[in-house]
Formats: structure tokens, sequence, C-alpha cells
């Protein structure tokens, strides 16, 4: 049932709310990363998803999933966002901040900083559909909530993953080679 | 290459895990600013598209408000007739645009599938593009009657005392049309330039909503 249509009032929306933003809230930091390189756009679009995703609620059926429909929104905002020529600039050019941030921290990271690396150099070839598609499957969301998410069939989901990791593949042997 | 395709991708999951581990505390503390009641007044920050059409329905009703209280006056008079129903059609086009809008902004659910709700948006973009267009190039030619009716108001009968100024008005106008046109043709087929006034020229705009559906329509079919 939607929680507009429970009676619920302003604040009541509002605590619940936060409770399933708290629970969820990994789920706004990982699409933010995935669009965005730079620390400050990811705090803008992580600021703009749980707008979005607060402005959404009143429709939300508590009877379905809220990963789900939480996906949708951060995806929804992420590629919009992606594509506004205000972030675009800032979106493509420190490729390796993150990169930076995690070898800075420890020698010891040297290796996970390489795949990092790869995983970046992978990301910044896809559009941000594809993009989308990544993140479910570095995600291990299922093939259903993959294609619940995006809007297109299981069978269509498993042949884009299929091409996916060809290319993830191929991708890895071009950096490493 | 040194590792199987196989690790090779299991590596990639632990990358974007140990990635993920990191930015978490940084960002556990930016969704603490929306769990101190903020999130109200961001809303409204992010509506100036739906500003922007209410404004243009305010001038629309006032523009029709101008041409509607005007041409039932003069049903007589043939040249001040006219300039007030294209007065009156010019401010009903620009609320029924308007509204138009609205109702398409209003229908985004960003809670729809991805897919979907992309494609809604960049159609959304194409008819705000082509909308903002069809409101505002017609201003070549339409502040000629506009001009009519104000001075209509006052008594003036423009055509009558000064036709010059509608033929060379009309003249400028039909000429400024054909320059627009032209340069938009010309800016869009120059994508530095189009990327460039992408922001600000239709062309841009109309070049950026279309790129959007081809992905789309690529994703889909690929």
């Amino acid at each position: 049932m939607q929680l507009a249509s429970m009676g619920m009032t302003m604040g009541t929306a509002r605590d619940r709310f936060q409770a399933l933003l708290a629970q969820h809230e990994k789920i706004v930091f990982k699409v933010a990363a995935m669009y965005c390189r730079n620390a400050e756009d990811r705090r803008d679009l992580a600021q703009e998803i749980c707008v979005q995703a607060w402005r959404s609620f009143g429709s939300y059926d508590e009877a379905r999933s809220f990963s789900t429909w939480m996906y949708r929104i951060a995806l929804n905002v992420a590629i919009s966002f992606a594509r506004s020529a205000g972030h675009r600039t800032r979106h493509v050019v420190p490729l390796d901040e993150d990169a930076h941030e995690i070898a800075d921290d420890s020698a010891t990271l040297h290796e996970p900083d390489e795949r990092v690396r790869a995983l970046h150099a992978f990301i910044d070839q896809l559009d941000a559909l594809n993009r989308a598609l990544m993140l479910l499957y570095l995600e291990d969301r299922s093939y259903r909530e993959i294609a619940e998410v995006l809007g297109i069939t299981e069978t269509n989901v498993a042949t884009k993953i299929n091409r996916l990791k060809q290319r993830i593949r191929s991708g890895i042997s071009e950096t490493q080679e | 290459m040194n590792r199987s395709n196989a690790m090779e991708l299991d590596d990639m999951k632990a990358a974007w895990q140990a990635l993920n581990q990191r930015l978490e505390t940084q960002a556990t503390l930016n969704l603490q600013m929306f769990k101190e009641g903020k999130l109200d007044r961001m809303k409204r920050g992010l509506r100036p598209l739906v500003w922007g059409q209410s404004i243009q329905i305010v001038i629309g009703a006032l523009i029709a408000l101008c041409g509607g209280g005007f041409w039932p006056e003069h049903l007589h008079e043939p040249d001040l007739l006219i300039a007030g129903v294209i007065v009156h059609l010019a401010g009903i086009s620009m609320i029924a645009l308007g509204a138009l809008m609205q109702v398409l902004i209003a229908r985004i659910d960003y809670s729809s599938p991805v897919l979907a709700i992309q494609r809604q948006l960049a159609q959304l973009r194409k008819v705000y593009v082509y909308g903002g267009l069809a409101v505002g190039l017609p201003w070549w030619l339409l502040w000629m009657p506009f001009l009519m009716v104000v001075l209509g108001y006052a008594g003036v009968d423009l055509y009558r005392h000064a036709p010059s100024v509608i033929w060379f008005g009309s003249a400028v106008g039909v000429a400024g049309l054909l320059a627009t046109w032209g340069f938009m043709r010309w800016a869009g087929r120059r994508p530095r330039l189009a990327e460039r006034l992408e922001d600000h020229a239709a062309g841009g705009s109309i070049r950026k909503a279309q790129a959007a559906l081809d992905e789309i329509a690529q994703f889909e079919h690929e």
C-alpha cells in the first residue's frame, strides 16, 4: 500500500523515510561513486538522490522492495546528473582521485589500488546506462531485480551481462598486457 | 596477462567493495545533513523548470487577456480585429504549452524503471526546447500585432497611421526568423560550437536529447 494512501502524517512519513534511507544509504553512496570521481560531485549527487527519493516517497509502496525503489531513483537521478552539462567537466577529469586517496592511506593497499584503477578505467568507458547495469552486476543483484530496476526483460539482462563480462575481460587484458 | 579472467572478474568486484567501504565513512556524514530536516527546503531548489513554466503561464494569461479583451471591441476594424485575435491566440498558446510542460513534469516518477524515465526525460527536454522555440520565435513577428493592440487601447490605430512600421517590421521579422533557422542549422553541423552553446542554444539541447534517446534505443537493442 502506498504511504500517501495510508494517511501518514508528514512527520511520520519523514521518520519512516529517514529510517529506510539509513538502512539503504549504501545504495546512494555506491551509485554516486559509480557516476562521479570527484568528491564534491559525489556529495552533490548523493544530495540530489536523497531529495528526489523524499519527493517520491509518498508514492512508495511498502509491499515492494525498498532497495529496488531506491536503485531506480538513485540511478535515474545519477544518469540525469551525469548528462547535465554543468557537471560533465568535473565528472570526467579527475580519473584517479579515489585511487590516490587509497594509495596515500597505506602502502599495503598497492594491489587494491591497481584493481581500483582498472575498475575506473573500465567504468569510464561505459555509457550512463551500461554503468547502471555494471553497478547492479557488481552489487550481485539478481537478474530479476536488475530487470525491474532498468525496465528490461531478464533475458535481456542476461545477454547484456554476458557482453559486459566479455568487455571486462577484454578491457582488463588491454590494461594489463 | 598474468592472471585468469575469472580471477580478474573477482578482482573487479573486490575493488568495488574496497572502494565503497572507503566512501561510506565520508558519505555517512553527508547524509546526516538530510536527517536534520533540510530536505523540504532543498526540494524547492530543484524546481526552476516548473517555476519557468508557471511564469510563462502567467505571462500568457496576461497576453491572452490583453488580446481577448481587445478584438471583440473592434469587430468592424479588420486590422485591429486581426491583431487582437493573433495576440489572444499567442497568449493561449503560451498557456497551453506551459500547462503541457507542467503536466509532463508532474508525470515523471523517478521511481519508475530507469529506461522508461530516461526516455521520458529526453522527450521532455525535446518538448521543452521545441515548445520554447514555438513560443519565442513567433515574437519576431508577434511584436507588431501586440504593439497594435497596446496602442489600440490608447486609441491609436498603428496600421492606419503608420503602415510602413508594419511592413518594415514584417520584413525584419521574416529576415530574423530565417537567420535564426539558418544559424541553428549551421550550429547543429558544428559539434564544438554546438557543445559550447549547449546550455543556451536550442540546437545543442535537441542534439543532446536525441543523443540520449539514441543511447537508450541502442541499450535496448544491442
